[in-house]
């Protein structure tokens, strides 16, 4: 420990590099995360590498993308049409002061996971729910990826009966319900990209179905009986 | 022409799932990241795929891309970088037959290119310049092809501890001419 070395050695500098080209043996790589996480000046000597390599594109010209990328992209990334009203509504209500939390650790170690694009994702646990049991009218189970802000659910249990629709809400603390989803009639398996901000709040939140109306709630909440809930709770493999 | 803070003021509000901003991010800087997955892939329905990747990515991450410190052209083509390079490399692990892709993929700059350089780019090119040529060579290939140790050792035919030895002096120098 030599207290804040201004001045980061040479064998840290070529470090730096070597871990951004991917050149480290696998346990050399991630003793190097693993600093990276608690010691900014190392991120800033990879952040300036990165800068120096980044050069190397300049004289690559840019070539325009087919707009069918864009499409499939879109598709990827938000699944069907326009974003479940409650979601967007709670997006435009969050306030910038509530999103800027994301403490310190969480950042270092996302630092990692998209850094290199080849290496092992960080190592955050997945969460599960069971919603429902055999006994009740709505039966899922849920996965969190944290990771990836991904949300996937099967349905078990009977599909809503005809003329209404399950809806499935997240509730993380006392906050009120945000629609995550209308289960579509007929599908088994639903695949949902949480944006960040409520994919941070979704760890130990519950989630909920509720009956409505076909094509779900009219209104911001929930009108219906709540037919299953359960916390997405930490699995540890 | 958008400007550097448009860029990292777009990837804020991507961080928060605004998404007519990732829109505008895409439409802004997709080309120049396109062209870089093409010049590493060297075909354009890799290219494709890798530019979709690299996108998700960008829309998972932005939230995190503060931590990091990168400018932001250079966190997107860092990605960009990074994801195509992970293809290319798990296309050699299969032994595919490269040559074409290569030849697409590592040209020499030429004269007209260097003429438009960037002053980024210029200062690297004058520094890898002090480097003898294949030791630049490697650093490029290194990047531009994600070549490990191994493959550099086999390619310019040294034992490896060489190459390493070679190549980590090289970035060294490199580092140092750079902060000169």
């Amino acid at each position: 420990m030599s207290g804040e070395a201004p001045d980061p050695t040479a064998e840290d500098k070529v470090r730096a590099a070597e871990y951004l080209l991917d050149l480290l043996p696998a346990e050399d790589h991630h003793a190097f995360e693993a600093r990276l996480t608690r010691e900014p000046a190392l991120r800033m000597l990879v952040a300036g590498w990165a800068d120096d390599f980044v050069a190397m594109t300049d004289a690559i010209a840019e070539v325009e993308v087919p707009p069918h990328v864009w499409e499939a992209l879109r598709g990827r990334l938000w699944q069907e049409e326009p974003a479940p009203r409650g979601l967007r509504g709670f997006i435009a209500s969050l306030g910038i002061g509530e999103l800027v939390i994301g403490t310190a650790a969480a950042a270092a170690l996302a630092f990692l996971a998209w850094e290199t694009g080849l290496m092992t994702p960080a190592e955050l646990p997945d969460f599960q729910a069971s919603i429902g049991t055999e006994a009740d009218a709505a039966r899922y189970i849920a996965a969190f990826d944290p990771d990836s802000g991904q949300l996937s659910l099967d349905r078990l249990g009977e599909a809503a009966p005809s003329g209404s629709s399950h809806e499935l809400w997240l509730i993380a603390g006392d906050g009120a319900p945000i629609s995550l989803l209308v289960w579509p009639a007929g599908s088994a398996r639903q695949v949902i990209d949480l944006p960040p901000p409520l994919a941070r709040q979704a760890p130990g939140a519950t989630l909920a179905i509720s009956l409505e109306p076909a094509g779900g709630s009219p209104a911001a909440g929930p009108t219906g009986p709540v037919l299953a809930a359960a916390p997405l709770a930490e699995v540890r493999s | 022409m958008a400007t550097l803070e448009e860029i990292e003021d777009l990837i804020a509000q991507v961080a928060l799932g605004d998404r007519a901003a990732f829109q505008r991010l895409y439409a802004l800087t997709s080309a120049k990241l396109f062209g870089v997955a093409l010049r590493i892939l060297g075909s354009r329905a890799e290219a494709e795929e890798v530019l979709q990747d690299s996108f998700v990515k960008i829309w998972r991450n932005a939230e995190r891309y503060r931590a990091t410190g990168f400018s932001p052209m250079t966190w997107l083509i860092t990605v960009a970088r990074n994801t195509a390079i992970d293809r290319l490399r798990a296309r050699r692990a299969r032994g595919e037959d490269l040559s074409e892709a290569e030849e697409l993929a590592s040209p020499q700059p030429g004269p007209e290119a260097l003429a438009i350089a960037s002053g980024e780019r210029a200062r690297l090119v004058g520094c890898l310049d002090e480097l003898e040529p294949d030791r630049a060579e490697a650093v490029r290939g290194a990047y531009l092809m994600g070549y490990s140790y191994q493959e550099l050792a086999e390619k310019y035919d040294v034992p490896l501890n060489t190459m390493r030895t070679w190549l980590r002096r090289s970035l060294l120098k490199l580092k140092e001419c750079l902060s000169r």
